[in-house]
């Protein structure tokens, strides 16, 4: 049987195996959620295991794979990591070795995490060029991520439904406002600034972004 | 009815058996025996209402529904 087909066999033997929500997920984030209490673990079809912690307000990344001498598709792989994460989660994070994690500037929310994770995919991996390799440039490009753009999320997750990607956009321009507002507050108190003019007069032109 | 999924590279190969038909019964334990010694880990698929939970088994048993073939984890790989 060819790769192809194979794949196409484990994606669909995956889909038996999840929620209509999951399923969700997986058609527009590639990738699905699993909820072990504060931990939310997002599995995606790339071969990769991520992770946010909402007490702490901390995301990360696993360097883990499925011991194999023969190749198998990326939906088994994350059949196998969906099998260890509900039947026994310690050994997961036993075996699994952490990569470099970070505290979200913003506290994503539970309806976010799928498009937080989308997101922030890009800048744990490490982008490769069309026949494989990786860009010298781009090689150790571990900057910290920050709130996605728009078109950084929709090119994640295109042909996207159009009601969708305008919710997506809006949700985003509200966490950029947010965290634009949280950082002119920061701004003003160190400088002592307590005049109300200009505070409004800063936070009109905050709004206008 | 039971079955046994075997995930591997051509998306996944499956063994059923009967409770009533002894030779499907004696041919899923030699199966069992094999996988283990192969190094795969056998987990019970246990459907719920939103979604499926997997439980870790050490042996045989004919009256279980669905056993899934799971390889074991590495760190650090690639």
């Amino acid at each position: 049987m060819d790769r192809p087909a194979a794949s196409r066999r484990a994606r669909a033997l995956l889909e038996t195996l999840l929620s209509a929500e999951q399923r969700a997920e997986l058609r527009w984030f590639k990738g699905f959620r699993i909820v072990k209490g504060n931990e939310t673990y997002w599995i995606s079809l790339d071969r990769k295991v991520r992770a946010y912690n909402r007490k702490i307000n901390f995301a990360r990344g696993f360097c883990v794979a499925p011991v194999s001498h023969e190749w198998i598709p990326n939906a088994d792989v994350a059949i196998t990591f969906l099998a260890w994460l509900t039947a026994d989660v310690r050994s997961f994070e036993f075996e699994a070795v952490a990569l470099d994690g970070f505290f979200p500037d913003v506290p994503p929310a539970d309806e976010d995490l799928p498009a937080f994770f989308a997101a922030v995919t890009r800048s744990w991996g490490r982008p490769a060029t069309r026949d494989g390799r990786i860009r010298a440039s781009r090689l150790f490009d571990r900057s910290r991520p920050t709130l996605p753009t728009v078109q950084e999320v929709l090119a994640l997750r295109a042909p996207v439904a159009p009601e969708v990607q305008l919710r997506v956009a809006g949700e985003i321009r509200e966490l950029r406002l947010a965290l634009e507002r949280q950082r002119l507050d920061r701004l003003l108190r160190a400088h002592g600034v307590e005049a109300p003019a200009v505070e409004r007069a800063a936070r009109m032109k905050v709004m206008a972004l | 009815m039971g079955k046994m999924v075997i995930l591997n590279e051509t998306g996944h190969s499956e063994l059923a058996w009967s409770t009533g038909d002894e030779e499907s019964v004696a041919e899923a334990q030699a199966a069992f025996l094999h996988l283990v010694k192969e190094n795969y880990v056998p987990m019970e698929r246990k459907p719920r209402a939103y979604d499926d939970e997997f439980v870790k088994i050490e042996r045989f048993d004919p009256t279980l529904g669905e056993i899934f073939w799971i390889r074991p984890l590495k760190g650090g790989a690639a």
